[in-house]
């Protein structure tokens, strides 16, 4: 296993120059016990993903050699199956679909007769964009208004408030997005109905632009199916801060109240916060396979659900590997980043 | 907008309403013959399509039947092409015919045609086209009855069979697109990523493709058969029906690739928009397992057909926009359909008098019947992503409860389905996993009259879609000679006996075909021509009549 080889990449002794070289020895020292651990949930899942598009019963032939190919000759299809390495038992398959995972590479998809990686390439870009988007907009959201609640708790806007967002909390995205769509493309025509750019070319700012354009509706659709979480964790953690003594000795300073929130409260409310936002890359990146099938938004979430039609499994277990990565890289950078924000966890 | 978002929630399946069912379908005005009218040039038309796996349009790698297959053939023609109500004319052949054994087909070339590149288009790349496609098949053109095409000159290709073939006008003759010798003979592979733009002869050229986004094409200018009429097509890729339809709402696409549901007609039929379609030929058909009891019975076959309801399913499932299917397995509207076999069986005390002779009875009063103590009690599977489907499944259970059959609708995605009905590929060796199901066809096993034979044929190697296991020998004899028979009164005949038999032993009980209803701008286009039980999308539609 890779395990002690990550172990032995920490650098060991005091070769950190000065600044504050008892932390990073730290973070190190933390990086060492973690990536091991992390590694192994990327095997796990990696197995996962070569496991599950194959439990789900059909078989990709129809893909590989066009509808009712049940008409061919069979040695034309044992022929394609053996081409494609599908007449290999189970086992076979895996480890080469490992063994190529260690060299990066994913193979090639069924339906689009090219490299996986070529197609993640092509598509990731836009997945991050949406999600990151979304990522940003909703914690800044969410929290700003939480912030208002918080401070004017049980009157009656607080409550209208957790109402719409435990109301918004509860909404299946593609609804959202198909209410946007009709509403805001359709019927008020300020956005486009599709894609992730004009079928027109354009350069330079107006491409800018109507990317910008293109994005608005699906990431609206992802801040507003994902804002609430935000919104009543936040509002929970300020509560939280808002009755402790520090937040009493600051009124009776005779400091104005949006001095205190800002300063005092939310410093302290932000570690739940800060947590969540990385721990909720994995549910963006759920979210986002159904909108951008709504809004055919050209990422990696409709690569992924035509692939899962069709059975191609190349396709989906390089695509599902990809996802996996990033989601698993964001807990682990809010694993790595914790202790910096809140001293109590380091040891 | 109050009533757009209600035709929203009604697609979506979330709100049930009726609707008028006017069957009242647009077409194209043509003009009154011998009035000469001159057709204006249309800049662009954009048309939407729902079809993601078209890559880039060759024949081996196009993937749908409608639209994928006529997008291709606006690149690439065909020898002989069929008009709008399925009947063939020549095309690229100027003309053909076959001798009296039926085994030399020999078709002419129209002189002077040319590929998009400049390249002119001869025997020999017919002669090419068909030993490529034998070296590489596909499932739509197997062409292992031909044992060599010879090219005595030019514009002659003289096809010789291993064995008479009365539908060998319609496929290949209609249906296999002619490749250019000079750009595929550099290619091994053609299933391989080719990313070439296809290079064909047809009315258009495509431009520009962008995987998941785009297909763009460009007419002809040079086209044999004159400039189409549309000068560019943009074919968007939409991922979902919902949006294509709104985009037509919305000005965003001038037509789409998919048909309406029936009760968003009115909506599309308002506004400078318009509808145009027919009776689709896309069906529904009951299968039931001849190879599992209590169904390898044809009595009980029979008894199942007489307790369906077509009618009621078209009524109430489709809204009326649809036809019922002939127990003779063939769409009433094509031409070598047995009036005789096209009307339903339905009739419930039939239906009972024929459980009650198979001893089938119900002898604990619960309302199902027993065999040997067991109850008539079985799992009817469906495609999911049909909600059409699902309901016509619904309704049809508490059709066959009246009688004492008890069904319970599975609905499985497509590839679950589809393999429970195609166990890996052995159609034959084995008779599926499944007891009774409702199977979709696509329209195109009602334009050749070979499906039949495939489609219930006991040789595994010729009945290819044997889906029910169906064994008859007088039927094997009489589809072999059906495919044989050149001489088109004795293969009517004999097609007319082919459905005498299926109406009878019931393997396969077609019960429903939606309508098809295909929205449109009037003011971008307003030419469509409908293709019977397929679609509007093709070459009729873009060019002027001569």
């Amino acid at each position: 296993m890779a395990a002690p080889a990550a172990a032995d990449a920490t650098p060991v002794g005091p070769a950190v120059p000065a600044a504050r070289p008892r932390r990073r020895h730290r973070a190190l020292r933390r990086l060492a016990v973690r990536g091991p651990q992390y590694l192994l949930i990327v095997l796990v899942a990696a197995s996962a993903n070569f496991a599950l598009p194959r439990m789900m019963p059909g078989n990709p032939v129809d893909l590989l050699l066009g509808e009712d190919a049940n008409r061919l000759p069979p040695e034309t299809i044992a022929d394609e199956l053996a081409r494609v390495g599908l007449d290999q038992p189970l086992v076979v398959q895996y480890g080469r679909y490992m063994a190529g995972l260690a060299r990066g590479e994913l193979g090639c998809s069924f339906r689009h007769r090219k490299p996986v990686s070529t197609l993640l390439r092509e598509r990731l870009p836009w997945t991050l964009l949406l999600v990151g988007t979304a990522l940003v907009v909703s914690t800044v959201l969410g929290v700003a208004l939480a912030a208002l609640a918080a401070w004017r708790r049980g009157r009656r806007r607080d409550t209208g408030s957790i109402a719409l967002f435990t109301f918004l909390e509860s909404t299946p995205p593609f609804w959202i997005g198909l209410l946007l769509l009709i509403w805001f493309a359709a019927t008020l025509r300020w956005f486009p109905l599709f894609g992730h750019m004009s079928l027109d070319r354009t350069t330079g700012l107006a491409r800018v632009g109507d990317i910008a354009h293109h994005l608005v509706l699906p990431a609206a659709t992802l801040v507003l199916s994902s804002v609430g979480a935000v919104f009543l964790l936040a509002r929970a953690s300020l509560l939280g801060v808002i009755r402790d003594d520090y937040v009493l000795v600051a009124r009776a300073k005779g400091l104005r109240e949006r001095t205190i929130a800002v300063r005092h409260a939310l410093p302290a409310a932000s570690l739940p916060i800060a947590t969540s936002v990385l721990l909720r890359v994995g549910a963006l990146a759920g979210g986002a396979v159904i909108i951008e099938r709504v809004f055919t938004y050209r990422g990696v979430g409709s690569l992924l659900l035509e692939a899962s039609f069709g059975r191609d499994y190349p396709l989906l277990q390089g695509g599902l590997f990809v996802l996996t990565v990033i989601v698993v890289g964001a807990n682990l950078v809010g694993d790595l980043i914790y202790p910096r924000l809140d001293p109590r966890v380091q040891r | 907008m109050r009533r757009k978002l209600t035709a929203m929630l009604i697609g979506l399946g979330l709100v049930a309403a009726a609707c008028s069912s006017d069957s009242g379908n647009g077409g194209t005005a043509q003009p009154e013959p011998g009035v000469t009218t001159t057709i204006p040039q249309v800049a662009t038309l954009r048309f939407a399509t729902i079809a993601p796996g078209e890559r880039n349009l060759t024949p081996w790698t196009q993937g749908s039947g409608y639209p994928g297959y006529y997008m291709m053939t606006l690149v690439y023609d065909t020898l002989v092409w069929l008009d709008p109500d399925g009947r063939p004319e020549p095309w690229l052949a100027r003309e053909y015919s076959s001798d009296p054994s039926g085994l030399r087909w020999t078709v002419r070339l129209h002189e002077g045609v040319t590929f998009h590149d400049g390249r002119p288009l001869t025997s020999a790349d017919v002669k090419f086209t068909v030993e490529y496609l034998q070296a590489n098949p596909r499932p739509r053109w197997v062409l292992t009855n031909i044992e060599r095409v010879e090219t005595p000159d030019a514009t002659t290709a003289v096809f010789v069979l291993r064995e008479p073939k009365a539908s060998f006008v319609l496929n290949p003759l209609a249906d296999m697109p002619i490749i250019p010798q000079h750009v595929w003979s550099a290619i091994t592979n053609p299933l391989d990523e080719v990313t070439m733009l296809p290079v064909g002869s047809g009315p258009y050229r495509m431009v520009e493709y962008v995987e998941g986004q785009v297909h763009r094409f460009q007419a002809n200018p040079d086209y044999f058969k004159g400039r189409p009429i549309v000068d560019e097509i943009v074919m968007p890729i939409i991922g979902n029906n919902q949006a294509a339809f709104t985009a037509v709402q919305s000005g965003d696409a001038d037509a789409v690739s998919v048909s309406i549901t029936p009760e968003l007609r009115a909506q599309f039929n308002q506004g400078g928009l318009k509808t145009a379609g027919g009776s689709g030929y896309r069906g529904w058909y009951l299968y039931m397992n001849t190879g599992r009891a209590p169904f390898e019975r044809p009595e009980f076959r029979q008894a199942m057909a007489a307790a369906v309801d077509s009618n009621d399913i078209v009524q109430t499932a489709l809204l009326g926009a649809g036809a019922t299917g002939s127990p003779g397995f063939v769409h009433r509207s094509v031409p070598w359909s047995n009036p005789a076999t096209r009307e339903g069986p339905l009739d419930l005390n039939r239906a009972r008098t024929l459980l009650d002779g198979l001893g089938f009875r119900d002898t604990n009063n619960d309302g199902v019947r027993e065999m040997d103590g067991s109850p008539l009690e079985f799992e009817l599977l469906v495609r999911s992503n049909d909600p059409v489907a699902v309901r016509a499944a619904e309704i049809l259970s508490q059709s066959v409860a009246r009688v004492g059959v008890k069904l319970n609708v599975a609905a499985l995605d497509q590839a679950t389905a589809g393999n429970r009905t195609w166990p890996d590929y052995q159609i034959g060796q084995s008779r599926g996993d499944y007891t009774i199901a409702l199977f979709s066809w696509a329209a195109a096993v009602q334009q050749d009259p070979d499906f039949l034979r495939s489609l219930f044929h006991s040789n595994p190697s010729v009945g290819t879609l044997n889906r029910s296991g169906y064994r008859n020998p007088q039927y094997d004899e009489l589809a072999d000679q059906q495919t044989r028979a050149v001489d088109e009164a004795t293969r009517n005949r004999l097609l007319a006996q082919m459905q005498e038999v299926l109406a009878r032993d019931m393997p396969a009980y077609p019960i429903f075909y939606p309508d098809d209803i295909f929205p449109y701008r009037e003011s971008t286009f307003d030419r469509w021509v409908y293709y019977k039980g397929v679609g509007i999308l093709n070459k009729a539609s873009l060019l002027a009549p001569r």
